[in-house]
């Protein structure tokens, strides 16, 4: 037990002896040692059976899904214990079940069908159980880029640790993670991402294993931890996870290339091939076992390699083939029989030694005081903000864009007269305003949604915060530059191009392009919830904001509109906006009659408003309707978010 | 001695006589064509081909700080990637580059090729006869780590369409299919010869095959050195052998070939007959596979036993970045290794045999022939080029439908509103709101599918462009006829639905006028993309600079949304330059002129215009005169956006792509 101020001088000790010290940092004082077994596991698919959304989500037509059909065994039969203090490694070539029985453990299943008994100490549990005990570490970062390590490992801390939790003692448990991971000397530093630079890949993978570390759990899952890094950081990493499976934790991680350096770290191994398991025990006997079995690992080869390619079907000829099924075979048939032995030892001997439950209902409650609805709001919209502002680049672009198209449209209309052939341009000017920002604003909103689906999907799943908070922040985080933007995107425009010099004129203009600006926001946040890639999302956008354009009231006079399809011009925010816009400047103007003219003239501004048959509105009517239609899509974009899984896709 | 000459004669082998030329050795040269032994000849033994590098070392300067400094402004430092490496490679053997990332592996395969960009020091010989870029082409095949293919062709197609390019232009199709065949055969394609190659959306045929097809293309002009660059990256442990398996068949056959590989796996180790490895630009290593282990053995790094000793002496010899402390250590231990291998008796006999083979065919009197095969026609080429993509166009139902049916699918929007056109006054706005949308609406599907469709096209180009294949001119000319069918196609659908919907000024003349406005227009917003395309390579930026173009075109030289007499003179001027300007008067003039309006009697409005000419005359005046001119611009919009398509590829150049 230790009391705060020796957690604090833990802080500024050498990192190596942190970890020990550090853990005892939650309510509980001490991490439960937990062996985790799974007594046969068998895991299968069906395909048949997806529902309608997952089946979108895979970007498949109906027609195309019934391809793959019928039943898959992903797991077959998986019986394993995993021992608190031991860094147990999955290996299998791709496609050998490795993530998915990952998947199983830490109950992030959602189709199809699971059998077996997964025992905790010996005891055999849920799968929340499992989960309140367990972190699970996902291949991929999913990080926001523009927040420093601390700040990312802060907001995540003040969303997970329990509302009993301090401000202080919160960020003293997120030094000593920084600390056991060794993160020390880059945690003022940005993450970064592919676009922006930032901290290295190994120490972007380490962030997110102090993500999960923050609760200190008991057992933690790391799915192919070392992909897409170098030698020497894989090594380290490993050695890392090593130090923290030392440490009293249950580490388990898969790996498909284990290199040999790394493979010497190993306490367990596990390989499996088409999900079943070949072979399971110390990694410092699987030569022996092998080689016992006739199969003998050449010199100077990678034990890892060798083993793995041995248990893999090679396609590469039918002869190939054809024997490698045999190995296959025959090593499958060896383990079973020596298993079938051991196994009901391994779990018998458990028993004994259970823990109480009243520890393990104990870790439970610590798991149900964490933060409320409010405290995760105000978390998320201090991250959302903070993530906005730091991106420099981004804020940038979008300044420039506003200001560039605003500047262009006043110069093209400067000063527009009122002769006879320029009340078309007027009428222009307001569609032009109306319509360019709202437009523009669609393809961004939906490209940044469609980026932080990346991150907003795992938390979910982390359970680190409900919809409910995510959605407000989100709303409310970005209110402040919105308005920003549109005030540089109205005053050029408005003034280059002369419009009436009447503050109230102006506030209406104002207002009606901020709230048509909002909408257009609303809708694209909309259809980014509601689609699962990139693409489909714009699409969808862009047909709406095409046919609201069409029936604004420029184009098609509203009169001349088919009378079929009257409705659409109705619910068009587009509309409204256009004929407030009108409404605002245009009943002010009067026009010039040349002497001469072969026509008749239109003199004042209420015969034009008649001639495009949007007379018979008011400002106040069409604010009215607009903001209805922000309502509209805000609600249906909280019930997608709500019902509708936010999986990523790649773009 | 006269009847060599004659053959030569009759094979019209070109004679170069200059100093620095790569020459290509006669009797060698006829001895591969026509397939008989050699002739036991005087006092030489049979040579083997060998490629030479001697002394390479190689530059690239690069800019620090950020771009919007301008090249002037910007400090230039610099770097060296290789230092004086001295290698020869000999026919009949495997060899691999091994390193960590950014040793110069790459660059050294770029150098061999002459594709490199920065400053080279030092001779690249072939047998004893300095290389030239232009020389190097007709021995060297260099395959890039991307596999760059049409996703819709099938293998033999894909291989078929790549030799009729490479092939000479004598060769008949018989000659031409042997060939294919052959080179099927030989990469072990023959199961899957009939399959699409796929790609991310299509299923196709795996990524070692795909790899293959790749090195097969290689393969057709039977080069006597083969580059390969990474081949093995993203494959998995079974078909990486086998693949390093066929390329061992290959070398021993009689070629001389080179691969470079990062994270080589112990069981591809025994594979390979010489291996180099590098660090930081020098070597660590230049000798026979088996030596290699003993090697670092003797110097104090033995291997462990279960350990693959590519992995082992990859890490020995790379630097460890992770911290300042842990760099310096690293990196004094690799400069110890370079010295210890310059000094060992492995790399003075490297060096020897180099001088020897440089310096012992000089002596030799042989007559010294450059043969340059004829190019394929430009006739074949285009038609090549044209059938590969109409091919590829065929095969995939998304492309082929969006490019005959898209144009077609923004028609609800533009009628489903306004059904028949009524002739009242209001209706004046209608038409202007229609005919709005007739320009722009084509222009932009061009875009859209040019971005969607031209970026696999534009690679493959880039890849065969560097090969030396053909022209920039030949590539876009193809692309642009092969086009104009479809378009003429969609927008003949879209005319005439518009047209009949709305009820346009019915006459079949004018009908004509307005579908060869859409077809030009839409055409151009494909052209125009595809130029943009060779500027900017991010198919996202191109999207949105091409509909930049479009809109800012559409609002100043329509007059539609803004009318010219009263705008700012500089964009008056810039409306002349535009095609917007005189496609939307040729649709206003045909629509409007001859038509009259009603005057129904509503409310206090006036009537303003009850005849189409006046309208014409307020908004659009000389417009009817004006049509025969108007439609040269636009014809001539057609030919200079293809002239700048054309200028535009050529001024941005080919990436280096890898």
């Amino acid at each position: 037990m230790s009391s705060p101020t020796e957690v604090i001088s833990n802080v500024e000790e050498p990192q190596e002896k942190a970890p020990t010290q550090t853990a005892d940092t939650l309510e509980t004082n001490r991490r439960l040692q937990i062996d985790l077994s799974v007594d046969k596991l068998c895991y299968t698919v069906n395909p048949k059976n997806l529902n309608f959304f997952q089946k979108l989500s895979t970007l498949q037509m109906p027609w195309e899904v019934t391809e793959c059909s019928g039943p898959q065994k992903v797991l077959d039969n998986v019986t394993f214990t995993a021992k608190s203090g031991q860094l147990l490694a999955i290996m299998g070539s791709s496609g050998s079940g490795k993530t998915s029985l990952l998947d199983v453990l830490a109950g992030r299943i959602t189709v199809g069908e699971i059998l077996g008994d997964v025992y905790l100490n010996g005891v055999q549990q849920n799968n929340s159980m499992i989960r309140s005990f367990s972190a699970y570490v996902k291949q991929d970062d999913r990080l926001l880029p523009h927040l420093t390590i601390k700040e990312t490992l802060m907001f995540v801390a003040e969303l997970k640790l329990p509302t009993t939790f301090t401000s202080k003692k919160i960020e003293d448990r997120v030094d000593s993670v920084i600390a056991e991971l060794g993160l020390r000397h880059v945690s003022n530093s940005k993450v970064g991402n592919a676009e922006s630079r930032g901290v290295s890949g190994g120490e972007r993978r380490r962030v997110s294993i102090g993500i999960q570390l923050l609760l200190d759990p008991s057992i933690i899952f790391l799915d192919e931890p070392t992909s897409g890094l170098d030698a020497f950081t894989a090594h380290h990493l490993v050695e890392t996870l090593a130090n923290m499976s030392r440490n009293n934790r249950t580490v388990i991680m898969s790996i498909h290339q284990p290199r040999s350096d790394i493979f010497e770290l190993f306490d367990r191994v596990m390989i499996m091939t088409k999900g079943n398991v070949v072979y399971n025990g110390e990694a410092a006997k699987m030569v022996d076992y092998f080689t016992n079995l006739g199969y003998p690992c050449p010199h100077l080869t990678n034990p890892g390699d060798y083993y793995i390619d041995l248990v893999t079907l090679d396609p590469s000829s039918e002869e190939t083939e054809k024997s490698s099924r045999q190995t296959m075979a025959n090593l499958l048939q060896n383990y079973t029989q020596k298993r079938s032995v051991v196994s009901e030892q391994e779990i018998s001997v458990h028993t004994e030694e259970e823990v109480p439950m009243m520890d393990m209902l104990n870790m439970i409650n610590k798991f149900s005081q964490s933060p409320g609805y409010f405290r995760q709001f105000s978390v998320l919209f201090r991250r959302c903000t903070r993530n906005i502002l730091e991106d420099y680049l981004n804020l940038s672009a979008q300044f420039i864009q506003a200001f560039a198209m605003s500047f262009v449209v006043g110069l093209v209309y400067y000063k527009l007269a009122y002769g006879q052939s320029n009340i078309r341009d007027w009428f222009g000017l307001m569609y032009i305003l109306a319509a360019l920002y709202p437009y523009m604003v669609i393809l961004d909103v939906i490209a940044q949604y469609h980026n932080e689906r990346n991150y907003l999907y795992c938390e979910l799943e982390d359970h680190l915060y409900a919809i409910g908070p995510y959605y407000f922040a989100k709303i409310f985080s970005e209110l402040p530059l919105h308005t920003f933007y549109v005030i540089v995107y109205v005053i050029p425009a408005y003034f280059l191009a002369g419009l009436t010099n009447d503050v109230s004129v102006f506030f209406q203009v104002f207002g009606l392009l901020y709230l048509m600006i909002y909408c257009s926001r609303s809708l694209a946040m909309l259809s980014s919830a509601i689609l699962p890639n990139f693409q489909l999302s714009c699409f969808f956008a862009q047909t709406f904001f095409s046919m609201f354009i069409m029936s604004a009231g420029f184009f098609i006079n509203l009169d001349n509109i088919f009378s079929g399809l009257q409705w659409v011009s109705n619910i068009s925010y587009l509309k409204w906006g256009f004929q407030g816009l009108v409404y605002a400047e245009i009943p002010k103007l009067t026009f010039e009659c040349s002497v001469n003219a072969t026509v008749p003239c239109i003199e004042n501004g209420d015969q034009a408003i008649v001639l495009y048959a949007l007379d018979g509105g008011s400002v106040l009517e069409s604010v009215l309707a607009i903001l209805g239609s922000i309502f509209a899509y805000l609600l249906l974009y909280f019930i997608c978010l709500r019902f509708i899984p936010q999986k990523p896709h790649q773009m | 001695m006269s009847s060599l000459r004659s053959k030569i004669k009759g094979k019209q082998v070109e004679i170069l006589m200059e100093e620095n030329a790569c020459f290509y050795d006669l009797t060698y040269y006829l001895n591969g064509c026509t397939n008989q032994n050699p002739d036991a000849d005087e006092d030489e033994r049979q040579i083997t081909p060998t490629l030479n590098l001697l002394n390479i070392s190689y530059n690239v300067s690069e800019f620090l700080g950020p771009w919007w400094k301008g090249a002037c402004f910007r400090q230039k430092k610099q770097k060296r990637v290789l230092n004086d490496i001295n290698i020869q490679f000999r026919s009949g053997e495997l060899t691999a580059i091994l390193g960590s990332s950014g040793s110069g592996k790459t660059s050294l395969l770029d150098i061999i090729a002459s594709r490199s960009n920065g400053q080279v020091g030092g001779k690249v010989y072939y047998n004893n006869y300095l290389c030239t870029a232009e020389v190097i082409k007709q021995y060297a095949a260099y395959v890039m780590q991307a596999d760059r293919l049409l996703h819709n062709l099938t293998v033999r197609e894909t291989i078929r369409y790549a030799a009729l390019l490479r092939l000479p232009g004598k060769m008949g199709s018989k000659e031409i299919d042997e060939k294919v065949d052959k080179a099927i055969a030989e990469m072990g394609l023959k199961h899957v010869a009939d399959s699409r190659v796929g790609g991310s959306v299509v299923r196709g045929i795996s990524g070692g095959e795909r790899r293959r097809v790749t090195i097969a293309i290689q393969l057709l002009q039977d080069p006597k050195i083969l580059l390969l660059d990474e081949p093995t990256t993203g494959l998995d442990s079974c078909t990486t052998r086998h693949l390093v398996s066929s390329l061992s068949d290959i070398a021993h056959n009689g070629k001389i070939v080179i691969l470079t590989i990062h994270q080589p796996r112990s069981d591809v180790f025994k594979m390979f007959d010489k291996i180099g490895l590098l660090s930081m630009g020098e070597m660590v290593y230049f000798g026979k596979s088996g030596q290699m282990v003993e090697y670092f053995q003797d110097l104090g790094y033995p291997c462990p036993t279960y350990a693959s000793p590519f992995d082992h002496y990859v890490d020995l010899a790379s630097i460890d970045r992770r911290n300042h402390e842990r760099e310096i250590e690293t990196m004094s231990k690799v400069q110890k290794l370079v010295q210890a291998f310059s000094n060992s008796s492995i790399n003075d006999e490297n060096i020897h045999n180099i001088e020897e083979e440089t310096m012992r065919h000089s002596t030799r009197r042989t007559m010294l022939f450059f043969f340059k095969p004829q190019p394929p026609s430009l006739m074949r080429v285009l038609y090549c080029l044209i059938g590969r993509m109409l091919v590829n166009l065929k095969r995939d139902r998304t492309i082929y439908m969006s490019r005959l049916i898209m144009l077609s699918l923004f028609v609800p929007f533009v009628c489903a509103f306004l059904g028949h056109i009524k002739t009242d006054q209001k209706s004046i706005q209608d038409r202007i709101g229609l005919m709005y949308q007739s320009v722009g609406v084509p222009t932009y599907v061009g875009i859209l599918i040019a971005v969607g469709v031209f970026p696999p096209l534009r690679d493959l180009y880039f890849r065969e462009c560097r090969d030396g294949l053909y022209s920039t001119t030949s590539f876009l000319l193809s692309y642009a006829i092969h086009v104009i069918p479809f378009q003429a196609i969609s927008a003949m659908i879209f005319s005439i639905i518009v047209y009949w919907v709305t009820g346009l000024h019915p006459s079949w003349s004018r009908f004509a006028i307005y579908y060869a406005t859409i077809f030009v227009l839409h055409f151009i917003g494909e052209i125009m993309t595809v130029g943009v395309m060779g500027v900017f390579f991010n198919p996202q930026i191109a999207n949105s600079t091409s509909a930049l173009i479009l809109s800012a075109s559409v609002l100043i030289a329509t007059g539609f949304l803004r009318s010219f007499p009263s705008m700012l003179d500089i964009f008056q001027w810039g409306s002349w330059l535009s095609v917007m300007k005189y496609s939307a008067e040729i649709l206003v003039a045909n629509e409007f002129s001859g038509l009259n309006f009603t005057c129904p009697p509503v409310q206090n409005i006036p009537c303003q215009y009850p005849t189409g000419e006046q309208y014409l005359a307020d908004y659009y005046p000389d417009a009817v005169e004006h049509m025969r001119r108007n439609f040269w611009a636009l014809g001539g919009f057609m030919v200079s956006f293809l002239f700048f398509t054309i200028v535009a590829f050529k001024i941005r150049g080919i990436p280096n792509m890898h």
